[in-house]
């Protein structure tokens, strides 16, 4: 039996930054952080906390809701390019103390950005296919808190990011499964988005213009080898870059506005939390049959990925 | 291979990006920013007009593509750099 998503569980900080004050601080008009950024609440970590915290804020409600899988799991992955202390050891490790996961799983760091969730669900299947069957259940947790590494006065990215973290169960006779899978990776524009001196900077048009040309190709890729159309597609979940971005690759991807959701206002860029956050309110919904994840950003690197419901 | 353009195609770009331009009273020697195009506009019309024109358009160069002619001109220029 092929491995599925299951269940996702999410975290996001209560506490946030002031992003119509921060605007007018960084002198960003309103009417383009509305219609063009589409940033509302921008939340932030707890001073206290540190990745493995926010990490296991997600996971524990969703290991709370199958105990009985908890002995079953296999494998716990953290993506995560802001690491707890310096990475080492990796925050998998922690999320795998704090979570009281049972010794015989495979716990380890994916470090990747906004792509981070479709490369890792990918790498999960494929890992968890070749698991023992009582140890063929994962667990994908994206917490990547921004917050660590974005310049306060940075009009680029001051008034994009939002911290947040977001847990995957994937597991055999699973309602969702996942497809072909499409990955890139232009490492000669790995300079596009990269902390220098700890801090975050990010050259705007370059990854712009690699979603607008790179992303609608994996797509008709994905959705060729699918056998499928723009048109029988349910949702296209893209990777919540800005607003603009986000409608700019629905246009060029020629799908109906209503079938690519802008959910930046939520809780701002996540980074690789921002697909499954956007998953969690549909995994359930019983009138979707197909699903697109296209995530894209650092590296440059993109991923997409089609979610099939599963005919019971 | 790259192609030349012209002020329709231009145009047509400007319109197509759904800025807050209004491309009728646009003038071709008109400042788009001042027209009001916004820095995330103008990535999608350099984005658009070097993918017409297929050519690559260097950062250091997207400061000149501040008006219809001004970008015609630099297209122009290119086609024929490559040319030669």
């Amino acid at each position: 039996m092929s491995v599925g998503l299951l269940d996702i569980a999410s975290f996001v900080p209560p506490d946030g930054r002031d992003v119509p004050a921060l605007a007018d601080a960084l002198e960003v008009d309103r009417d383009f952080l509305e219609s063009k950024l589409g940033t509302r609440r921008l939340p932030v970590m707890d001073p206290g906390m540190d990745t493995h915290d926010l990490a296991t804020a997600a996971l524990l409600p969703l290991l709370e809701r199958h105990p009985e899988l908890r002995d079953r799991v296999g494998l716990l992955m953290v993506v995560t390019q802001n690491p707890s202390g310096r990475g080492l050891p990796h925050t998998a490790a922690m999320v795998h103390h704090l979570a009281e996961l049972p010794p015989e799983v495979a716990a380890f760091d994916l470090s990747l950005g906004c792509s981070g969730y479709v490369h890792a669900l990918a790498v999960a299947q494929r890992f968890l296919q070749g698991q023992p069957p009582d140890r063929r259940h994962g667990l994908v947790v994206t917490a990547d808190p921004y917050s660590k590494v974005v310049d306060p006065g940075d009009r680029n990215t001051a008034l994009l990011f939002g911290d947040a973290a977001a847990a995957t169960l994937l597991g055999p006779d699973a309602p969702w499964s996942i497809g072909h899978a499409s990955f890139l990776t232009r490492g000669a524009a790995s300079d596009a988005i990269a902390v220098a001196d700890g801090r975050l900077a990010m050259k705007g048009r370059s990854v712009f213009d690699f979603a607008m040309k790179e992303v609608p190709r994996q797509v008709s890729e994905v959705l060729d080898t699918e056998g499928e159309s723009p048109d029988s597609i349910d949702v296209f979940l893209l990777h919540q870059g800005s607003r603009y971005l986000v409608e700019s690759l629905g246009r060029r991807l020629g799908a109906p506005p209503e079938r690519v959701p802008v959910e930046i206002g939520v809780a701002g860029n996540t980074v690789s939390s921002s697909l499954p956050l956007m998953m969690e309110s549909r995994l359930h919904d019983q009138s979707l049959r197909t699903i697109l994840l296209a995530g894209f950003g650092v590296g440059l690197s993109s991923g997409t990925l089609l979610l099939r419901r599963r005919e019971a | 291979m790259s192609t030349s353009i012209g002020p329709d195609d231009v145009r047509a770009i400007i319109q197509n990006a759904r800025t807050k331009v209004n491309v009728e009273r646009l003038a071709n020697a008109d400042n788009l920013r001042d027209a009001g195009a916004d820095s995330l506009d103008m990535m999608t019309i350099v984005l658009d007009v070097s993918e017409k024109a297929g050519i690559e358009v260097p950062d250091e160069d997207v400061e000149e593509l501040s008006s219809i002619d001004e970008i015609v001109a630099y297209i122009s220029r290119r086609t024929a750099d490559e040319a030669t």
